[in-house]
């Protein structure tokens, strides 16, 4: 997590990790559960069903720990066992929908776990989110309070005590309050200031 | 070429609108790469999948997640690997269910994990398979004979005709030796198999053999003495008709009728499903819709499809049949091909003789697989959850289905 403060040294890391040390177990997997789990979810299209294969893929890894070397050995074990398990969930689905055919398919058709479409999109919306840290106050708080809880303008304006027009202004469109977050486009900037 | 970090960055300049003519050059190359990327650029574009991805990775959804899954391995780790079984989740709650019942309450699963107490039922089991044969013949005198309540053996007697079960619950039809050769009036039988049966398998006078299915009846004449072999059925029925060259095999369902020489072919036609179809694997067959007086005639692979609507087109004949799927039950076996939630909630509720009842609308759910028959209800149910896009309650001999969390 990001107020995570530990830091270790690679071979520290390790060392610990092998140990069955549970801070390092932690840190381990706090660094990759939010990959493994968006790849998970990308196949499985289930939230359930994802948190099932995330927590079954760090239970394995857990158990196995004295056997890894580095954090790429780490890694590696950890995309190919969730792969692996996606695919064996949907080879075992009695009954599909043509879009788990689709996805058994695709995936089976893929040799190497294939995490690019997963790191990508997790490079672009931790970009996202680090925007959204430089907005100001206001801002910030519709946009946290409209894609945490899926507040409705109306809530959210009771919640932050704006007036509802305020915030129904604003439209909680993603597009735009990104290109908000832009100081090139300072009028929609102002129109968004515009509160009570 | 370009690495994560990269794209990552050119995809957010997309969504702000800021690229530069070179840097929209690179993010096209990319996008046209492959596949994927090109399913990614179309994700991001879409207002609603975006909207989700941002609620997925807002940091506070991030942390529940985070959290959730932690304490499950941390809570587990020091168990025996097999104690924990991670799928069918659900079905293991079902189990604690029935345990809860015994309180007068229960708590039903619900797709997002969260144990929810529902209203009281007054009974909550499971729906078993179909284990004996329930079917009823009627015979030319009006009186019945049900083929769970008599013995093996010789049944009934009809004419010349000797009626038959033997101890797999098939029935025959076998003409005495004596009666060889002999003329007699043509008197007819009806075979009703109702709902929550096996499927009966009869073989008639003239050694055809006919399968038939849940919710069906088949009227045949005792022996074959006219100058066809004329059938009729509603529901549905698997034919191996014996082959006769001077005598055509007819099956006759009012507004159609399939007349044959000798060969194998399925008849689908419960009167609530939209249409009758009629699918052949061997031989050839003639299909006559006597409504519009039209007629022709289908190959091997083929299926004739009729309207039951009153104002029904013609028979429409397509060669876009699995022919393993309509036949499967024959087999033992459900099998769907992109079949409507409503077409298999029929199928369920014929054959484990159980009502339906919709809340929420599952229309746009289409599904494929196939499952054993001759399991319990929860096997097939399960099965079906398992795609994630529908749920059920079983109350007693009640299904619920409501719509999926996906």
């Amino acid at each position: 997590m990001s107020n995570n403060v530990l830091s270790y040294r690679e071979d520290e890391l390790i060392r610990r990790f092998r140990a069955g040390e549970e801070e390092a177990f932690t840190f381990v997997y706090d660094q990759f559960y939010f990959l493994i789990y968006q790849y998970c979810l990308r196949w499985l299209q289930s939230k359930q069903d994802a948190e099932d294969v995330v927590a079954d893929t760090f239970l394995k890894l857990h158990q196995r720990c004295e056997q890894f070397e580095s954090t790429e050995h780490v890694i590696g074990f950890l995309k190919t066992t969730s792969r692996n398990a996606c695919l064996n969930h949907l080879r075992h689905l009695r009954i599909k929908t043509d879009k788990q055919e689709t996805l058994l398919q695709r995936l089976s058709r893929q040799e190497a776990p294939d995490f690019e479409w997963t790191e990508v999109q997790e490079v672009l919306l931790n970009l996202v989110y680090a925007e959204v840290e430089k907005l100001p106050g206001k801002m910030k708080e519709i946009f946290l309070l409209s894609y945490r809880d899926g507040l409705k303008p109306a809530e959210i304006a009771k919640r932050l005590n704006l007036k509802v027009r305020t915030v129904s202004n604003q439209k909680t469109n993603a597009i735009h309050i990104l290109r908000a977050a832009m100081p090139e486009y300072p009028l929609f900037l102002a129109l968004l200031l515009l509160l009570d | 070429m370009t690495d994560k970090n990269t794209i990552g960055l050119l995809l957010y300049k997309h969504l702000q609108g800021t690229l530069t003519d070179e840097e929209a050059q690179l993010l096209e190359e990319w996008r046209r790469a492959s596949e994927d990327n090109a399913l990614l650029m179309e994700e991001i574009d879409n207002e609603e999948m975006l909207t989700k991805r941002l609620e997925q990775f807002h940091p506070d959804n991030k942390k529940a997640v985070r959290d959730k899954i932690l304490q499950r391995i941390l809570a587990a780790r020091h168990e025996h690997p097999a104690v924990r079984r991670l799928p069918s989740l659900r079905w293991v709650a079902a189990a604690s269910i029935v345990l809860a019942l015994v309180a007068g309450t229960y708590f039903w699963w619900q797709p997002d994990g969260k144990a929810r107490q529902a209203e009281t039922v007054s009974t909550l089991e499971d729906v078993e398979a179909p284990q004996f044969v329930r079917a009823v013949i009627t015979l030319a005198d009006g009186s019945t004979v049900s083929l769970d309540s008599v013995a093996n053996g010789s049944v009934a007697v009809q004419g010349n005709i000797n009626i038959v079960k033997d101890a797999d619950g098939k029935l025959s039809y076998q003409p005495s030796a004596s009666a060889k050769g002999k003329e007699q009036e043509e008197i007819y039988n009806t075979l009703h198999n109702p709902r929550g049966s096996k499927v009966i398998d009869i073989a008639l006078a003239d050694g055809s053999r006919v399968w038939l299915n849940v919710g069906s009846s088949l009227t045949y004449p005792v022996a074959f003495v006219g100058k066809e072999r004329k059938v009729s059925i509603t529901g549905e029925a698997y034919f191996e008709v014996a082959r006769n060259a001077t005598k055509p095999f007819i099956v006759d369902r009012g507004e159609m009728s399939v007349q044959v020489l000798g060969t194998h072919f399925n008849v689908n036609a419960y009167e609530d499903e939209a249409d009758i179809r009629v699918t052949l694997l061997e031989g050839s067959v003639k299909i006559s819709d006597t409504r519009n007086a039209a007629s022709g005639i289908i190959k091997p692979g083929e299926q004739a499809v009729f309207s039951q609507a009153k104002d029904g087109e013609q028979i429409r004949v397509t060669d876009d049949v699995n022919v393993e799927e309509v036949i499967a039950w024959t087999n033992g076996m459900f099998h769907f091909a992109g079949a409507s939630v409503a077409y298999i909630m029929r199928q369920i509720q014929r054959w484990y003789d159980v009502e339906v009842e919709y809340m929420g609308d599952v229309s746009s759910v289409n599904l494929s697989g196939i499952v054993s028959r001759k399991k319990n209800i929860t096997n097939l149910l399960g099965a079906l959850e398992a795609t994630g896009k529908i749920v059920f309650k079983l109350e007693g001999r009640k299904v619920i289905v409501l719509p999926g969390k996906y």
